[in-house]
């Protein structure tokens, strides 16, 4: 359903990434991993069209905005209370009944622990809770596809393993996900594929064989931290 | 210390004339509410426009306007104006248009730090959703945007009110100019003075108070 080929992005004269390919079938995830400032939310970013790639394609079976994103840093709107940020954009966007959405936005509270705070606003919150809200508000768009950037970075410890818990339960109905992480054990668990990004290279890409055999000395290096 | 003798018969003898000039302050103010954030939004757009030409001519226009006290740009106005383009403004219709060019010009920066003041990633997340630009700009930007916008506007809202009184300068009979025209008859400045300035304090406190409110119940969350 996703057929990335090619993809090479530029800051100006800077080289974000080169060279990244891939193709992603329905209900696969893609785990993204890689040192801090390898363009792995650039690559998502052009994957989603936000930002404009300077050489190769992305295609993707279905409308762009059946590709639902999570962003590192939430971007929760900050006027709207928690219920409000999941409601409005099926209903502006997708023209879906109101009654239907507060459903599904009540059931997507619950499943996240957040229904206590339907009513608070973002600058309420904590930042896990915000990183939540933002999960369940893209969630409620049924989309097709669904980047996820290092959603669990900011949790505190005891959040993690909810947040990597209702991951998993969506990869196992069915969800094709591509997500960012720093966590390997997490990665490992939930990913079918997987690339190795490092100095705007993919270095090594395929399936769970790379945590047992790396081919890449540097693949092997992140592998053993 | 000199005893005065207060004698406020005269201003009350001559109340219709000052309520007239509050009334035509109050004119001055609304007609330049009304023009003045009209040209502001169109001084921010023009300002922000891609073209290069456009946007520093028009952010020339806002410092001139800005840094020009507003009694010299009125009293310019309705001196060089008609000599120069064969304009004849009446002295009302010269202190509205200064008094918008003045307000314009101050509520274009005040737009325009509100609308800089939304961070990217407001937009970028509306963008995902998939929201087309009439939604964003409705739902997340504008509603956004108002609440850095509205407590300064609301300042200069009062300050307008107040600068209106300048238009007596050029023979605008609004509430200051009335109450000089009947201090050159009844020879009592202390008195008619005194009412003129509460007549103003009655206008704008109150106002203020109910704007200040708003305001709370608009920005706050
Ligand atoms: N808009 C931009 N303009 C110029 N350079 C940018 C821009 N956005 C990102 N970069 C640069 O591109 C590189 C990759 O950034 P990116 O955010 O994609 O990294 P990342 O892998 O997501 O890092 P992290 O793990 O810290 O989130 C960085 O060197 C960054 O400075
Ligand atoms: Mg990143």
């Amino acid at each position: 359903m996703l057929e990335v080929n090619g993809l090479m992005k530029y800051f100006g004269e800077k080289k974000v990434f080169a060279n990244v390919s891939f193709s992603l079938k329905k209900g696969e995830v893609l785990v993204l991993v890689g040192p801090s400032g390898c363009g792995k939310t650039t690559l998502l970013r052009c994957i989603k069209g936000l930002e404009q790639a300077t050489k190769g394609s992305v295609t993707f079976e279905g409308r762009n905005e059946e590709i639902g994103m999570v962003f590192q840093d939430f971007n929760v709107w900050s006027h709207l209370t928690v219920l409000e940020n999941l409601m409005i954009a099926p209903q502006i966007v997708q023209k879906r009944k109101k009654m239907e959405v507060h459903k599904k936005s009540f059931a997507a509270l619950e499943k996240i622990g957040l229904l206590d705070k339907l009513n608070h606003y973002p600058h309420q919150m904590s930042g896990g809770q915000k990183q939540r809200v933002a999960i369940a508000r893209s969630l409620v768009m049924n989309p097709k596809l669904l980047l996820l950037d290092e959603v669990t970075s900011s949790l505190d410890p005891e959040l993690v393993n909810g947040i990597q818990d209702t991951i998993k339960n969506l990869a196992q109905d069915g969800m094709t996900m591509i997500l960012v992480t720093h966590n390997l054990k997490f990665a490992r668990e939930v990913g079918d594929k997987f690339i190795f990004l490092d100095k705007g290279e993919s270095i090594e890409q395929g399936g769970k064989e790379i945590f047992e055999n790396p081919k890449n000395e540097r693949t092997k290096e992140f592998l053993q931290q | 210390m000199v005893s005065y003798n207060w004698d406020f018969s005269v201003v009350w003898i001559n109340k219709v004339a000052l309520l007239k000039g509050l009334l035509i302050t109050a004119e001055l103010t609304i007609l330049t509410l009304f023009f003045g954030l009209i040209l502001g939004m169109l001084f921010f757009i023009l300002k922000a426009s891609r073209i290069r030409a456009v946007s520093s001519l028009f952010a020339g226009i806002i410092e001139i306007f800005r840094g020009l006290p507003l009694l010299v740009l009125m009293i310019w106005i309705f001196y060089t104006l008609p000599s120069m383009i064969g304009l004849n403004f009446s002295p009302f219709t010269t202190a509205v248009v200064a008094l918008s060019l003045n307000l314009g010009a101050f509520s274009a920066e005040i737009f325009r730090s509100g609308f800089n003041s939304i961070p990217t990633g407001q937009i970028e997340a509306a963008k995902v959703v998939g929201m087309k630009r009439f939604h964003i700009l409705r739902h997340i930007v504008f509603p956004q945007a108002l609440k850095v916008i509205i407590p300064p506007l609301t300042g200069r809202f009062i300050e307008t009110i107040k600068l209106t009184a300048l238009a007596s300068m050029i023979a605008v009979n609004e509430l200051l100019h009335q109450g000089q025209n009947l201090i050159a008859v009844s020879y009592r400045p202390l008195e008619v003075y005194t009412v003129i300035a509460f007549m103003y304090l009655i206008l704008i406190i109150p106002l203020s108070h109910f704007l200040k409110k708003m305001e709370a119940h608009h920005v706050r969350g």
